[in-house]
């Protein structure tokens, strides 16, 4: 190496910033870290069962959310007792030749029927 | 891969100024050699292998990493005025004045050489490769690394003669 190349290398050159070092190794440690879920290998089918199962519950739960109880097609049919405080008339409701919306105090036994015995 | 990371921290303590040189000399620009510098290490962190000549491959990889980044951009290269120089630490007015002075003018001469000899300028004087280390990271032969050198060298002297 002559005069003129040795006077080349003697200038002060760039450095990268101090916090590069850290920038590069600290964010591969937080990578590393979770890099084992990503890189976990499953058969197709087992990702398939699983994708289906997480369907399944989302849609279930989504139902039961919107209707805050079972899903109709999943309610066996029941006797319902309903009971009747106060009487919203003074009329005679056992009169059915008028139609009416009215009830006397009392009980009433209800059916309830699935959605496809109706 | 824990060795390996290991073995990358330690070239990176020991090569950090000249591949940070490396990257630079092909961006022209500071913040995106750092980006080439973090791609490329990301990128030898995730390797299946141990390449047989780490120090070359992470060479290879910050220059590669430079080329892509450039391409993604599309940024024209821009070097910067003082290009891969960095002002002197002296306290001495006069020798600051002088060392700038032949930086700059140094490199105005390196950004008149042809691309491929102001890179293997760099590398050679500035991030100690050697021609052989040099012909590897670029995949040329050593004759073509050591006439590009001397030519590029020779019209260096000419222009800063100027």
């Amino acid at each position: 190496m002559d005069d003129f190349e040795q006077k080349l290398k003697s200038l002060k050159l760039s450095k990268p910033s101090e916090g590069l070092k850290n920038r590069i190794f600290s964010q591969q440690s937080k990578k590393q870290s979770l890099k084992w879920i990503f890189l976990k290998r499953v058969s197709l089918g087992w990702a398939a069962v699983f994708a289906i199962s997480i369907g399944l519950f989302g849609f279930f739960l989504a139902q039961f959310l919107y209707t805050q109880r079972t899903p109709s097609f999943l309610r066996e049919p029941s006797i319902v007792k309903i009971q009747i405080i106060e009487s919203s008339t003074t009329k005679n409701v056992f009169d059915f030749t008028k139609t009416s919306v009215d009830f006397l105090p009392g009980e009433l036994e209800v059916k309830t029927k699935s959605k496809g015995e109706v | 891969m824990h060795l390996l990371r290991n073995e990358l921290g330690k070239i990176y303590d020991d090569f950090s100024q000249q591949l940070f040189v490396c990257a630079f000399a092909v961006t022209g620009n500071k913040e995106l050699a750092e980006d080439a510098m973090h791609n490329a290490f990301c990128h030898l962190f995730n390797l299946n292998f141990v390449p047989q000549n780490l120090k070359a491959y992470v060479f290879k990889s910050v220059r590669n990493s430079a080329i892509d980044l450039i391409r993604q951009t599309g940024r024209t290269v821009v070097f910067y005025e003082n290009y891969i120089f960095d002002s002197g630490n002296s306290h001495n007015p006069r020798e600051i004045a002088n060392t700038n002075q032949f930086q700059y003018k140094v490199s105005q001469a390196l950004l008149k050489l042809s691309e491929d000899e102001r890179e293997v300028i760099v590398q050679y004087l500035y991030a100690d490769l050697t021609f052989r280390e040099i012909a590897e990271l670029l995949s040329i032969s050593i004759g073509t690394v050591t006439s590009w050198y001397h030519r590029g060298l020779e019209r260096l002297r000419k222009l800063l003669e100027e």
